[in-house]
């Protein structure tokens, strides 16, 4: 009992990263209609910034991490202005924005190989120290990621609850035509919306690289976890990202419990498609009419 | 019109082209002191680095060698990516240069290419590990593998921990690969029972801690971890995080680079690898030299291509059938100790235990 119900924290633990993480994709893909495949790049981008700017420039964690959070946005900043800006006012498809989108995140993942290395590079040096509490373990940086990503989810969604601007970013989604009919400035919401995804992404990421390391080829991995938790919860629904990241989280630390762990991934994705099988629109999804669609 | 002028194009290139093979073909440097070693490397891709060292510790072997002596070695290079298909296909490249010896690396590229190595019965030298299954299969005895075995370290460690270490019950932590699966083999042979639990991990996974917690819920006196990648530097760390007491034992990526630059605590693991303590004056020459041509440090797949080159070096002293010579050679000095190889193929090093020490240094426990 006490191996099921560790590895339902480890789960809850992992699951505020993803949470975030997923925030991080549902917004632009809610919104901006982007499968956001280059947020993989921005999420590996981060790490290795952060490990830069410790080991060659010397900085201590405290100032380096805001200063990576602050260049994480930029950069999520210069994907919006650089590649889907531009392809938004061609008016490509949506499939071509996505091979765009896939792009960035070959040619970051590459770059970042050719500049570190294919090796593993750690941020931290010394092991994590251990709380222990009626058998359970947690690690300082584990409980770290979940209450800092936890207070950026639940900070985020009382915004996007009473702000008027994230309705407008919801209403986008849906009818991106209207935004400058009604007289407002599409290309700085869609800026607004770019800059608010790094930002979600760039939290975990620097967490989840100082507590395991940074690796070149992850960020995909991770984006895909991402973009099944958003689904899992239902589209529509910013708390139901954060349920669905939880679920995905927990399912893929008790998959273990009775399965290897190469096979977390297997189940993952296929639990996802029995889901969408009887719920289309995820746990949490809105059914549209006809003609919403 | 338009159809029969692109016909001639087509029929003009097909003349220039095959006309130029067919004259290389004839004009060919035939000389008996020039040896082509085709080498299967992995030099761009996920691994590129490990290949590209692989290809330069080649490089300055054949330099080295060509400066001082009457035989000539010619190197081709071809990039297999590490994948089947581009490997087959950089096999069937270097084979059209009618190679005399060939040296493959990449535990993925074997699989494809072994069953071509037998058809044309081409001497080949493996560096990697887990390739055991291939050996196996080996009918002809074409294949030679210059790396110590997964399996005879993994053996060595198991034997170890139950005569020295008092291990009784145990769990392994293994890559997902054919690599992990030999190791482990190994190891559950030389410990002669079967693990408590057997969880495995992917090369490129940055968490195990759902693995660790259910191997440590069955309270072994010891966890064999085993593999490479930020999968097992990470779940060395995640191990010690959750303050395991009990014996860690580990193969020899615990002493690679890797691991130096990435395994938070290694003091107290115990890991077996080749006995290649005499080899400290010839390993200093090769890493100058590595230094002084590439600038920079010459890493494990650097050395294992030196080797290699050397390996067939000594195979033309042995015998002219450079199969015949491979299969001769005794005792030689190489990075991973003295060379024998078995039968079969499989390289004989003498494997020694090791211990580390919070110094960061490996202290041998066991001849």
């Amino acid at each position: 009992m006490t191996l099921l119900l560790q590895l339902f924290i480890n789960g809850l633990v992992q699951g505020m990263p993803l949470a975030c993480l997923a925030v991080g994709f549902g917004l632009v893909y809610r919104s901006l209609r982007i499968f956001h495949l280059a947020m993989g790049a921005q999420f590996i981008l981060t790490g290795y910034i952060l490990y830069a700017l410790m080991n060659w420039f010397n900085m201590g964690l405290m100032t380096a991490i805001p200063l990576t959070i602050v260049l994480a946005v930029a950069f999520g900043a210069l994907i919006e202005k650089g590649v889907y800006l531009p392809f938004f006012n061609k008016k490509s498809s949506a499939g071509v924005t996505m091979i765009a989108s896939l792009g960035v995140m070959i040619i970051v993942e590459n770059v970042i190989a050719l500049i570190f290395g294919n090796n593993v590079k750690s941020i931290s040096t010394d092991l994590e120290p251990i709380y222990l509490w009626h058998g359970l373990k947690i690690t300082r940086i584990q409980l770290i990621q979940m209450l800092v990503c936890g207070a950026c989810f639940v900070g985020l969604g009382v915004l996007v609850q009473k702000n008027k601007w994230f309705k407008v970013i919801w209403a986008m989604g849906d009818q991106p035509k209207l935004v400058p009919v009604m007289g407002l400035p599409l290309t700085k919401i869609r800026l607004a919306i770019m800059c608010l995804s790094a930002f979600m992404v760039a939290v975990p990421s620097v967490l989840i690289g100082y507590d395991v390391g940074l690796e070149p080829h992850t960020g995909m991995n991770y984006l895909l976890t991402a973009s099944v938790a958003v689904f899992f919860g239902g589209l529509d629904k910013y708390w139901a990202w954060g349920f669905g990241a939880i679920c995905v989280a927990i399912m893929q630390s008790i998959v273990v419990w009775q399965f290897s762990g190469e096979w977390i991934s297997l189940v993952t994705f296929a639990t996802l498609v029995f889901v969408l099988l009887f719920k289309p629109n995820g746990i949490f999804g809105v059914r549209k009419r006809m003609e919403e669609e | 019109m338009r159809k029969f002028i692109w016909g001639l194009v087509i029929v003009a290139v097909v003349a220039v082209f095959g006309g130029r093979a067919w004259y290389l073909n004839q004009h060919k440097e035939n000389s008996d002191n020039v040896i082509k070693i085709g080498l299967l490397s992995f030099n761009s891709g996920m691994y590129a680095d490990l290949g590209i060292a692989l290809d330069n510790g080649a490089k300055l072997a054949v330099k080295e060698i060509n400066a001082n002596s009457d035989t000539k070695l010619q190197l081709m290079i071809e990039d297999g990516k590490g994948f089947a298909k581009d490997a087959i296909n950089a096999f069937h490249k270097l084979d059209t240069s009618k190679m005399d010896v060939m040296i493959i690396a990449g535990e993925n590229q074997v699989p494809p290419v072994a069953p071509l190595i037998e058809s044309k019965r081409i001497p080949t030298i493996l560096t990697s590990v887990g390739t055991l299954t291939f050996m196996k299969n080996n009918k002809d005895k074409f294949m030679f593998l210059v790396n110590p075995s997964a399996q005879s370290t993994g053996y060595a460690m198991g034997e170890y921990a139950k005569k020295e270490l008092n291990v009784k019950t145990f769990g392994i932590l293994s890559v997902a690969s054919a690599y992990g699966q030999e190791s482990a083999g190994g190891f559950i042979q030389g410990m002669k029972e079967q693990p408590a639990i057997w969880e495995k991990y992917k090369e490129t996974d940055l968490d195990s801690r759902a693995q660790i917690t259910k191997i440590l819920a069955t309270n072994p006196d010891g966890v064999y971890i085993v593999g490479y990648g930020s999968g097992y530097t990470n779940a060395l760390n995640q191990i010690k995080e959750q303050g395991y007491k009990g014996v860690i034992m580990s193969d020899y990526t615990i002493s690679g680079q890797e691991a130096q630059e990435n395994v938070k605590d290694k003091a107290g693991i115990f890991f077996a690898e080749a006995d290649s303590r005499n080899n400290s004056a010839r390993l200093n020459r090769f890493l100058n030299a590595y230094r002084a041509e590439y600038n920079k440090d010459a890493s494990y797949h650097a050395r294992l291509g030196y080797d290699s080159i050397y390996i067939i070096a000594e195979a033309l002293k042995n015998s002219n059938n450079i199969k015949e010579g491979l299969e001769k050679i005794a005792n030689f000095d190489t990075f991973s100790g003295k060379l024998t190889f078995n039968n079969d193929g499989t390289p004989n090093f003498p494997v020694v235990i090791k211990q580390m020490q919070p110094d960061g240094t490996a202290k041998v426990v066991k001849e």
